[in-house]
C-alpha cells in the first residue's frame, strides 16, 4: 500500500474515523495493528525481520535502563548494534559484497538473492537511535511493549522517515488523548496535498522523462542530458519530500508531530547548507551518532576532515548497496571538506544577494554532479553521463520527447516554484496559528487536488526511498 | 464540527469546479480533430462515411503505413506507444458508432505483445478513458485495473487526466485544415538518427529478442478474439500484420510458426514482414531508417508499396 494510491486513502480515512472514536487507553493497539497491517500489505513475511528488532531492542532498552554505570549497559548496546545491522548487511549489503568479492579474486560465491525489505534502513536506524539514546542516558526506556512496537512501526514514517528519535516521538505515543483539531486537520491535509502533488503530479511525471533519457543515455546530447539531471534533482526532492509531507500531514491529522525532513534545501548556498536542509532527519542521525562519536571536528583538522568522510560514505552506503551511492557519499563529502577547509559557508554568508545567489546557482550544479551518480546506476553510466555532458559536439540540442509530458513538466515545475517561493516559505504549516478562516489554504487546496486530478499520473507507482 | 465543516468546504469547492473543467474540456475535445488524445478519431469520425483500409497499431503503424499509397480511402488510425488493448478499445468505440463503413481492418501486432513473458501493458487503456461510461468493453478494462479504479471516476474532469494541454494545443491545432489528413505521420530523420541506427545495432542493444518467451499469452488472445469477433459481426475483413526491423536476428522462426498457425486457425490473414529486411534490398539501407524499428518517411514508402501489392493479392 503506498500512499500514492485510493487504498491508502481510504485505509488513512477508516484508521483516523477508529482512532478519534476510540477511547484514548485502546488507540495504540488500533494504530498498532494498523501499522502491521500497512506493511504487512507489501509482504506479509516481512513483518517477522520488524518484529524480531522490535524484540531485541525492546529486551536491549529494558537491560540497559537497569544498569546505572555505562560500561554495564555496553554489552547491551551491541547485541542491539550487531542484530540490526547485522539484519541490514544481510538483507541490504550481502549480495553486493558477494558481487564485489567475486569480481576481485575471480570467485563465484553464491549470491543469496535475498529481496529487500521495505524501508528497513529507516526503521532500522530509528531503533538504533531508542539504543543509543539510552545507552548514553539521555532517554529513559519504554517498558511497554505495544507502545515501544508502534514507535518502530508507526504507518506513516515506518518506510521512509522522516527517522525519528525516539525522545520526540515516544512521548507522544505514550500520551494518546489526542484530540481532532481543527488547525491541524487544516494544516496536516495542507501538508498531504502539497505532498500528493509533489508526487503524482511532479515527480512522476518527470519520471516519464528521465527514465527515457537516462535509459538510452548514448542516443542524447550533453543538453538533454544535462537538463535531464536537473529534472532528475527535481524529482527526486519532488519524490521524497512528498512522501514525508504526506507522511507528516497524516500524522499531524491524528495529533503527532513528526519531525520535518525538508527545508527548501536547493535554495541552499553552500554545499553545508543543503545537508541542514536536505532529508534533516537522517542528516542529523549521522551528525549525532556517527559524525560526533568519531570526534566532530573537535580532534583537529586531519580527523575532522577523515570524519565528515567517514560519515558520508556511509550515509551514501545506507542509501543502496552499490558504488554508485558510494562515490555520490564521497563527492558529498569532498565538497564538505572543501568548504570546511575555505570556511565557504561563513564567507558566503557575509555576501550581498547577487553572490548568494549565484552561489546557489553553483550549489546546485555541484549538487546536480553527485545525483548522476546516485540515478545512473552503473559507475560506467555515469561516467558516460558526465563524459556527454561536457562534450562540445551536439551539445545544443534538446530532445523534448513527449510534447504533452515536457510541457506539464515546465508547467507544473513552474508552479511549484512559485508556491515555494511565495507559499511554503512564509506559512509555517507546523506552527499555524488559524484565527480566521483559512481562505488561503482553502483556496490553494482546492487548486492543488484539482491539478492532481488533472495532471496527476494515477498508477500509482513506488516512492523512490522505498527502495532503501 | 469545524473540520467536517472545512473539509465539506473544500469537497464542494472541488466538485463545482471539477464540473466546470469537464464540461470546458468536453467542449473543447468534441472540437478536436488531430493528435493522439482522441483527435484521430474526432477527425475520422468527422470526414469519413467510408473506410477501404483502415490501419491500427502502434507507431511503428503510424509512420510506416502511408493511406494515401494504398489508396484514397484508406486511412491510419495507430497511436504512438500504444498496446493492444488500446487499439481494441479504440476499435471497439470506432465500430460502435454506425455513421462509418469499413472494408479492411489492417491491425498491427507487435511480436512483445503477443510473446512477451509480462504483456502488462493493460494499462494503456486508462488512454482511453475520456470514453469512461461511454464504452462498456473500455469500461470493463478499466476497471480490471485495479480495485478502487473506479473511484477515480467519481471526479468527472479525471476523464481528462493526463490529457488537458494535449486537447488545447491539438483544438488550436485543429483550426488549420491542412492538418487534416490521411493520418499518417511522416518520420523525419536527420543523418545522426541514421548513424545511431547502425550504432545501436553495432552494440546489440535492439534486436535481441530472444528475451521473449514461447507461447501465446491470454491477454493477446482476448483481445484479438474480441477483434475479430466485432469484424465478423459487421463484416468487416480482418488482417494482421508485423512491420519489419532493422536486420533482425533469425532467432524468431519458432515463434513466427506458432503464430502463423494461430492466425490460420482463427482464420485471421497474417502478413509477417518482422524478416522483411532479409528479402527487400530497399529496405537495408540505414537511410530509410529512422531508428532500429521505425523506417522514415521514404521506408513508409517502399513498405506500404510491399504491403499494397500484398493486399491486392488476397
Amino acid at each position: 500500500m503506498i500512499f500514492n494510491s485510493i487504498d491508502y486513502i481510504l485505509f488513512f480515512i477508516t484508521v483516523t474515523a477508529f482512532y478519534f472514536l476510540l477511547e484514548a487507553k485502546y488507540r495504540w493497539i488500533l494504530l498498532l495493528v494498523s501499522s502491521y497491517f500497512f506493511y504487512m500489505c507489501w509482504r506479509w513475511e516481512y513483518i517477522i525481520l520488524i518484529l524480531i528488532s522490535t524484540c531485541i531492542d525492546y529486551y536491549c532498552g529494558l537491560r540497559m535502563s537497569s544498569k546505572s554505570e555505562r560500561r554495564e549497559r555496553f554489552p547491551y548496546l551491541m547485541i542491539s548494534l550487531i542484530s540490526n545491522l547485522g539484519l541490514l548487511f544481510t538483507f541490504k549489503y550481502l549480495d553486493f559484497f558477494t558481487a564485489t568479492i567475486n569480481q576481485f579474486s575471480g570467485d563465484s560465491i553464491p549470491y543469496a538473492n535475498l529481496i529487500l525489505p521495505m524501508g528497513i534502513s529507516f526503521y532500522t536506524f530509528q531503533t538504533l537511535s531508542y539504543s543509543i539514546e539510552i545507552y548514553y542516558g539521555k532517554i529513559k526506556c519504554e517498558k511497554h511493549f505495544g507502545k515501544f512496537a508502534l514507535f518502530v512501526t508507526f504507518f506513516p514514517q515506518l518506510v521512509a522517515g522522516p527517522i525519528e528519535r525516539s525522545s520526540h516521538l515516544l512521548p507522544q505515543l505514550q500520551n494518546n488523548n489526542n484530540k481532532l483539531k481543527y488547525k491541524n486537520v487544516v494544516s496536516g491535509l495542507t501538508q498531504v496535498v502539497i505532498g500528493l502533488f509533489k508526487k503524482v503530479v511532479i515527480a512522476d511525471t518527470i519520471a516519464l522523462y528521465v527514465q527515457s533519457i537516462y535509459g538510452d543515455y548514448e542516443l542524447y546530447t550533453g543538453f538533454t542530458l544535462l537538463f535531464s539531471t536537473y529534472l532528475f534533482a527535481i524529482q527526486i526532492y519532488c519524490d521524497f519530500s512528498g512522501y514525508s509531507d504526506i507522511a507528516i500531514g497524516c500524522s499531524r491529522i491524528l495529533g503527532y508531530d513528526l519531525m520535518e525532513n525538508f527545508s527548501q534545501p536547493y535554495f541552499s548556498k553552500s554545499i553545508t547548507e543543503f545537508w541542514r536542509r536536505w532529508h534533516i532527519s537522517l542528516s542529523t542521525w549521522l551528525r549525532d551518532y556517527l559524525y560526533i562519536p568519531l570526534g566532530g571536528n573537535k580532534k583537529g583538522r586531519f580527523k575532522t576532515y577523515r570524519n565528515i568522510l567517514i560519515t558520508m560514505l556511509l550515509g551514501g552506503l545506507w542509501h543502496g548497496a552499490s558504488w554508485n551511492f558510494i562515490i555520490w557519499g564521497a563527492l558529498n563529502g569532498l565538497y564538505l571538506i572543501a568548504e570546511k577547509k575555505t570556511r565557504f559557508p561563513i564567507f558566503i554568508e557575509k555576501q550581498n544577494v547577487v553572490v548568494k545567489f549565484f552561489s546557489s546557482i553553483v550549489v546546485f550544479n555541484l549538487i546536480c554532479l553527485t545525483w548522476v551518480f546516485f540515478r545512473a546506476e552503473t559507475i560506467q553510466k555515469s561516467i558516460g553521463i558526465v563524459e556527454r555532458i561536457f562534450t562540445v559536439d551536439y551539445f545544443f540540442n534538446l530532445q523534448i520527447r513527449d510534447t504533452g509530458v515536457f510541457a506539464s513538466i515546465v508547467l507544473m515545475t513552474t508552479f511549484l516554484f512559485f508556491l515555494e517561493v511565495f507559499v511554503l516559505k512564509k506559512i509555517r504549516l507546523r506552527n499555524l496559528e488559524i484565527v480566521s478562516f483559512p481562505w488561503k489554504l482553502f483556496g490553494l487546496k482546492t487548486i492543488l487536488i484539482l491539478l492532481i486530478i488533472l495532471f496527476g499520473i494515477s498508477e500509482g507507482s513506488q516512492f523512490i526511498y522505498f527502495q532503501f | 464540527m469545524k473540520s467536517f465543516r472545512y473539509i465539506f468546504f473544500v469537497f464542494v469547492l472541488i466538485v463545482l469546479f471539477d464540473q466546470m473543467i469537464s464540461q470546458s474540456m468536453n467542449y473543447l475535445y468534441e472540437k478536436t480533430y488531430v493528435g493522439q488524445s482522441g483527435g484521430k478519431i474526432n477527425h475520422l469520425l468527422k470526414d469519413f462515411k467510408y473506410i477501404s483500409v483502415l490501419s491500427i497499431g502502434n507507431s511503428r503503424c503510424a509512420h510506416h503505413i502511408i493511406p494515401n499509397k494504398i489508396n484514397e480511402n484508406a486511412y491510419n488510425l495507430s497511436h504512438n506507444g500504444m498496446s493492444l488493448v488500446f487499439h481494441t478499445g479504440l476499435i471497439d468505440q470506432l465500430i460502435m458508432n454506425e455513421n462509418i463503413k469499413i472494408d479492411t481492418l489492417l491491425l498491427h501486432i507487435e511480436m512483445h505483445e503477443v510473446f512477451g513473458e509480462q504483456f502488462g501493458l493493460n494499462k494503456d487503456v486508462q488512454h482511453l478513458k475520456y470514453y469512461y461510461d461511454q464504452n462498456n468493453w473500455i469500461n470493463s478494462r478499466i476497471k480490471e485495473l485495479s480495485r478502487f479504479e473506479n473511484l477515480k471516476y467519481l471526479f468527472a474532469s479525471y476523464k481528462w487526466n493526463g490529457k488537458v494541454l494535449n486537447i488545447i494545443n491539438n483544438r488550436i491545432k485543429s483550426n488549420n485544415q491542412a492538418l487534416l489528413n490521411d493520418g499518417y505521420v511522416p518520420k523525419l530523420t536527420t543523418s545522426r538518427d541514421s548513424i545511431n541506427v547502425l550504432w545501436t545495432y553495432n552494440k546489440g542493444l535492439e534486436n535481441d529478442t530472444s528475451i521473449l518467451k514461447s507461447g501465446i499469452n491470454t491477454d493477446f488472445i482476448r483481445y484479438v478474439e474480441h477483434i475479430k469477433e466485432l469484424c465478423d459481426r459487421n463484416s468487416i475483413k480482418l488482417i494482421c500484420f508485423t512491420s519489419p526491423v532493422y536486420n533482425p536476428l533469425n532467432n524468431t522462426v519458432n515463434r513466427d510458426v506458432e503464430l502463423e498457425d494461430y492466425f490460420k486457425s482463427k482464420d485471421i490473414s497474417y502478413f509477417n514482414y518482422f524478416h522483411l529486411y532479409d528479402s527487400a534490398k530497399e529496405l537495408r539501407s540505414v537511410w530509410v531508417w529512422n531508428d532500429n524499428y521505425h523506417l522514415n518517411e521514404d521506408g513508409a514508402a517502399i513498405f506500404t508499396e510491399i504491403i499494397r501489392n500484398d493486399l491486392n493479392d488476397l
